[in-house]
């Protein structure tokens, strides 16, 4: 917002659409064209692409601008799933509830698969939306935070470069940590 | 770590996205038929740190078992200020039998507690930011020095309440009611009423969420309304306190039943606040949002049924991997060590 306030034609573009949105869904929005890494052409309502921050500068360097905007590193199939998850961040923004809005987080990232979340962690990241990637971040924290290292060190394909007297030795060090580990 | 400790600390909102990382590597693993956790290897190192950082402390010292790489992230600066900005606040009890070495330290999301030792010679005062500051047993004036992430304060005295965002209010143990509150703001002191005043009996306040809040149990013969504890807000005016919660009835006869009268104590954290019966190891906690009330588990570090009465003190404990201050710490003349090894 604060770069916007900069350009005053900007700011009436960008923020009078959202906040109609959010309370008129009746009134037909402006539409922005994105296309994926794999071709795939995505119509998306101007605030959900403003909530996407490269998006978002694209738009404050060119704003009259009509063309498609290229994603040359978002796949199409983790992008629907991060505009999902924009579209639902979106009418928190028009009526801020916290408590509503962590339990709709939770729901969103409950029925990923680690797949989905490992897709969709570079897009959030590429498209600078921070919210996301804190909620998937947090998503992958939960599901390793009671596995064992052996558990954690598979998951994300790591090799042990400890020897066995010094992993030993660190577990000695940390033994409190070991407690309550999950089974694998 | 000096880098981290000065008053422009960045704003979580001012994180810088890693740059230039292509996802174009995840699509090649997704066009694959088969699929394994492999793929989290495909993950740019920064994502993967960004993932470490959001884990609970117990989970990140293991973690640090995984790999070299993964072992010297707690040394690496740059993972530090990192953790700082994004890492999530937990917020946890901390409690100790005092004048004893066994504290146990109780996670509110899996109501997991876990025993630890203690200092010898000292007992802990207060803590702040994950840090845990220790008194001297020793008779006399004390005066200690709080470090905070936040504030630096000079606390010279047997009780007080202190939080992480920097406010602190003060008063004796022997005053029973703390009919006068002080409230530090803009270095003017105001009066404030409590609420019902002459019917509290063993008020405290705690600080939740950036608000004040009152604990005490309400009690008179004549009152028309039945004995019960209750929480009030004060509102933003400053001047005005509101109802928020009462115990409910039946819960409350319990918790009159374990109290008979020895008073209680309160500690505010997040949107907890635990009630601490004096003389006795029983502690209630509520949750704000959810207005729900629980028993504390009993501690599986102390013997129950023993001679001794195991009294237990609690505080808001909020434990972290680092705090902008250990840098400051660390350049202090006073020998302080190993400040992760507070955690353990």
């Amino acid at each position: 917002m604060s770069s916007s306030a900069e350009n005053p034609t900007l700011t009436a573009e960008i923020t009078k659409p959202s906040t109609e949105i959010a309370t008129e869904t009746a009134q037909s929005a402006k539409k922005i064209t994105l296309k994926t890494s794999d071709d795939q052409i995505f119509e998306v309502e101007e605030s959900v692409a403003m909530e996407f921050a490269t998006v978002k500068s694209f738009f404050e360097d060119a704003p009259s601008s009509t063309d498609t905007v290229p994603l040359p590193n978002v796949p199409a199939k983790p992008f629907s799933q991060v505009i999902e998850f924009c579209k639902e961040q979106i009418k928190f923004k028009a009526n801020p509830d916290e408590t509503e809005k962590k339990r709709s987080n939770s729901e969103f990232v409950k029925e990923k698969t680690n797949e989905d979340l490992v897709e969709m962690i570079p897009v959030a990241n590429y498209l600078e939306i921070k919210d996301l990637l804190d909620v998937l971040n947090q998503a992958v924290a939960d599901r390793i935070q009671n596995r064992s290292v052996e558990y954690v060190r598979s998951f994300f394909g790591i090799d042990n470069d400890f020897t066995s007297e010094e992993e030993a030795l660190l577990r000695e060090e940390h033994a409190w940590a070991f407690e309550d580990v999950d089974e694998d | 770590m000096e880098g981290a400790f000065n008053n422009s600390m960045p704003s979580p909102f001012s994180y810088t996205f890693t740059p230039g990382i292509s996802s174009a590597n995840v699509t090649d693993t997704v066009a694959n038929t088969w699929m394994d956790t492999r793929i989290w290897s495909k993950l740019p190192q920064p994502l993967i740190d960004r993932v470490i950082a959001f884990l609970p402390p117990p989970a990140f010292f293991r973690a640090r078992c995984v790999c070299k790489r993964w072992y010297s992230l707690l040394f690496s600066s740059n993972f530090l200020e990192l953790y700082i900005q994004i890492s999530p606040r937990h917020h946890w009890f901390l409690f100790f039998k005092h004048k004893s070495l066994k504290n146990y330290i109780c996670g509110n999301n899996s109501n997991t507690t876990r025993g630890s030792g203690g200092k010898t010679g000292f007992s802990p005062a207060a803590s702040s930011g994950g840090l845990i500051c220790w008194v001297s047993d020793e008779a006399g004036a004390k005066s200690d020095d709080l470090i905070s992430p936040y504030a630096v304060k000079n606390l010279s005295t047997e009780s007080f309440h202190i939080d992480a965002g920097g406010f602190y209010s003060l008063w004796g143990t022997t005053s029973s009611l703390p009919r006068l509150c002080s409230l530090e703001s803009e270095n003017s002191w105001c009066k404030i009423q409590a609420p019902m005043r002459r019917f509290l009996r063993s008020p405290s306040l705690v600080e939740s969420m950036d608000k004040l809040i009152l604990v005490a149990a309400v009690e008179k013969s004549k009152l028309n309304v039945p004995k019960s504890l209750r929480l009030w807000s004060l509102q933003a005016c400053g001047t005005t306190w509101v109802e928020i919660e009462r115990m409910p009835q039946q819960l409350y006869q319990q918790f009159e039943e374990l109290e008979a009268g020895h008073g209680f104590d309160c500690v505010g954290h997040g949107k907890f606040i635990a009630i601490i019966i004096r003389g006795s190891d029983r502690a209630l906690l509520f949750d704000i949002f959810r207005k729900a009330w629980q028993w504390i588990p009993p501690c599986p570090y102390m013997n129950h049924g023993g001679e001794d009465v195991n009294e237990l003190h609690g505080f808001a404990y909020e434990p972290t991997v680092t705090t902008p201050v250990t840098g400051l710490l660390d350049q202090l003349t006073v020998p302080f060590q190993s400040f992760s090894g507070l955690i353990g």
